[in-house]
């Protein structure tokens, strides 16, 4: 039984420039964790900043990645990943702990869909409108694509697939399909350059 | 798995959103599928750009890589030389700066009790006596460049510093939690008994307050057994949570083999009568309790059926969604009898984020392939 159906045939990764480095690092030499932490912790540090807004905490997550990647070096798999993506991956992962950690601390009620469901009958059977509006809802008004704004909220919020489908006020499957497309544009490179 | 769920997989395991038991079947499957891993590698790919591209890169504060090489645990990297581990260590770079300072102290002291033009005209070599008058207050006039400077360990104290704050606000953030949890959450006090009775058989009351990770682990799919949440990391307090010592001690106990890390060794023979129980019995359920401050591993198995023939039950534990597994070692059989297992993974600054129970036919395989038993959170 064949489990997947491939569209493309196989071709091997890229020769990743960082490669040598993080096989360096793996042998437990701090010089090359450092430049890779020269290399990368700026725009690392952008991605953490943007998913918990906060300076301070997203020095903390860099940091947490790159621990991670110090002691996980040795597994890293570069089929499945090049360094630079893997970092990328490990500081939003780091990230979105935090910030789920947080929102337990403060954990957020979701009743937008409920809300919208309601009927205000002395407004003559008008569906009202939702009494306030999610914070994560708010900051994307105004995006072009369902698509982005699916993607954002599952990649720099750390929402489930479920939860953006309350938050947007949408089926499940609509959600999906949503993210499918985004996925399937970015590698097309769609919109890569947005 | 078709192409859209495949590709419905990806988004959900890229964005984080994969149960761990969904996230070992992914990986499961790219491991044995390299056209699955070019496609899965390929969507990392951009959607780590398209994200790299919407976040303005922002320079680090002075001193993040210090910060940062402070908390590298020197010990992680277990292939590497001897040399390269000392020079690593931070005994050997203490012991450095304490000869330098040695060394710079006795250059200094010469310098100044011997040196000719300390003495006036250089004529009488004599020592003297020397007031210098200051406010109250002020440094001492002479103190300017007369000590050495020592930049390195200034830069250690300061990293120390920054590490040690925000231990102190991960503690008040878990103590928060826990206080929240006890006071106004879900745990009955039944449940909080029954809790702390299995945690009694691994933390002493006279410890004191430790960290512990807690990991529940269960059958897929199967509904809580306990009251805990998944994966709970608390600072416990013998006191607040009423743990009795040596509760649980009804079961078969067992160290891991310090010689060989986590490795637990199966007992020769076990009972010839047991029927091999292909499926996790239902009560079959698991509580992993980690302390951080030992790296050491505890594990409360309760219910956990005889492996099929010729498999063993072999424990992994990951530190991150997306990481490896680590292979810890083969389970003692218990039969479904309460089993109390010790276990450490031999690396330094260890924090398991998933843990797993498998029955494997190869008992040195090195990525879990075999049926899952139990899983957790």
């Amino acid at each position: 039984m064949t489990l997947f159906r491939p569209r493309e045939a196989t071709t091997a990764p890229p020769e990743d420039p960082w490669r040598p480095v993080l096989r360096a690092v793996a042998a437990g030499e701090a010089g090359a964790l450092r430049r890779l932490h020269e290399a990368f912790a700026p725009r690392l540090l952008g991605l953490a900043r943007r998913i918990l807004g906060d300076d301070a905490e997203a020095e903390e997550a860099v940091q947490d990645a790159f621990v991670q990647a110090w002691k996980r070096a040795c597994g890293f798999d570069p089929e499945r990943a090049s360094v630079e993506a893997w970092l990328f991956l490990l500081v939003r992962s780091r990230s979105i702990d935090r910030l789920r950690r947080r929102r337990r601390q403060t954990p957020l009620i979701f009743g937008v869909e409920d809300e919208d469901k309601l009927v205000d009958f002395e407004a003559g059977g008008e569906r009202a409108e939702p009494r306030e509006e999610h914070p994560a809802v708010r900051s994307l008004r105004g995006l072009p694509t369902s698509q982005r704004e699916a993607l954002e909220l599952a990649f720099f919020e750390g929402y489930t697939q479920a939860e953006i489908a309350v938050l947007l006020n949408k089926p499940l499957g609509t959600v999906k399909s949503d993210m499918r497309r985004a996925l399937q544009r970015l590698r097309e490179g769609g919109i890569a350059h947005e | 798995m078709n192409d859209a769920q495949f590709e419905d997989d990806a988004v959900r395991y890229l964005c984080g959103e994969m149960s761990a038991a969904e996230r070992l079947r992914y990986e499961a499957h790219l491991r044995g599928d390299a056209r699955a891993r070019a496609e899965s590698r390929a969507s990392g790919e951009a959607l780590a750009g398209w994200a790299a591209r919407r976040c303005p890169a922002i320079e680090p504060t002075h001193g993040a890589w210090e910060a940062l090489a402070a908390r590298l645990p020197a010990t992680s990297v277990p292939e590497s030389p001897r040399w390269r581990r000392l020079w690593r260590s931070r005994g050997f770079w203490q012991a450095a700066a304490l000869i330098l300072l040695f060394l710079h102290l006795g250059w200094w002291v010469r310098w100044e009790t011997a040196s000719p033009a300390r003495s006036g005209d250089g004529a009488d070599p004599a020592p003297e006596a020397s007031v210098v008058t200051r406010a109250p207050g002020s440094p001492p006039a002479s103190s300017e460049g007369a000590l050495p400077d020592l930049p390195a360990l200034a830069s250690e104290v300061a990293a120390l510093r920054v590490v040690l704050e925000q231990r102190d606000e991960e503690v008040q953030i878990l103590r928060d939690r826990l206080e929240r949890a006890l006071a106004g959450r879900a745990l009955a006090v039944r449940e909080r008994e029954a809790l702390a009775a299995r945690l009694g058989s691994f933390f002493q009351p006279r410890e004191g307050r430790s960290q512990l990770t807690l990991i529940a682990l269960r059958p897929e799919g199967a509904s809580p057994g306990n009251p805990l949440e998944g994966i709970e990391s608390v600072i416990l307090d013998p006191g607040r949570l009423g743990v009795v010592a040596g509760a649980g001690a009804g079961g078969s106990g067992s160290f891991a083999d310090a010689g060989d890390p986590g490795f637990v060794p199966v007992p020769e023979g076990g009972d010839p009568g047991a029927e091999a129980s292909p499926q996790a019995g239902p009560t079959a359920e698991a509580l992993a309790v980690w302390r951080s401050d030992l790296q050491q591993g505890f594990l409360n198995l309760q219910g956990l059926p005889v492996p099929a023939e010729g498999t063993q039950h072999l424990l992994w534990a990951r530190e991150s969604e997306t990481g490896p597994y680590l292979p810890i070692g083969v389970l003692p059989v218990s039969d479904g009898e309460l089993l109390l297992v010790d276990f450490t993974v031999g690396l330094a600054d260890f924090q398991p984020r998933e843990i797993l129970i498998t029955e494997e036919s190869d008992r040195n395989a090195e990525q879990p392939a075999g049926r899952v038993v139990l899983i957790g959170p």
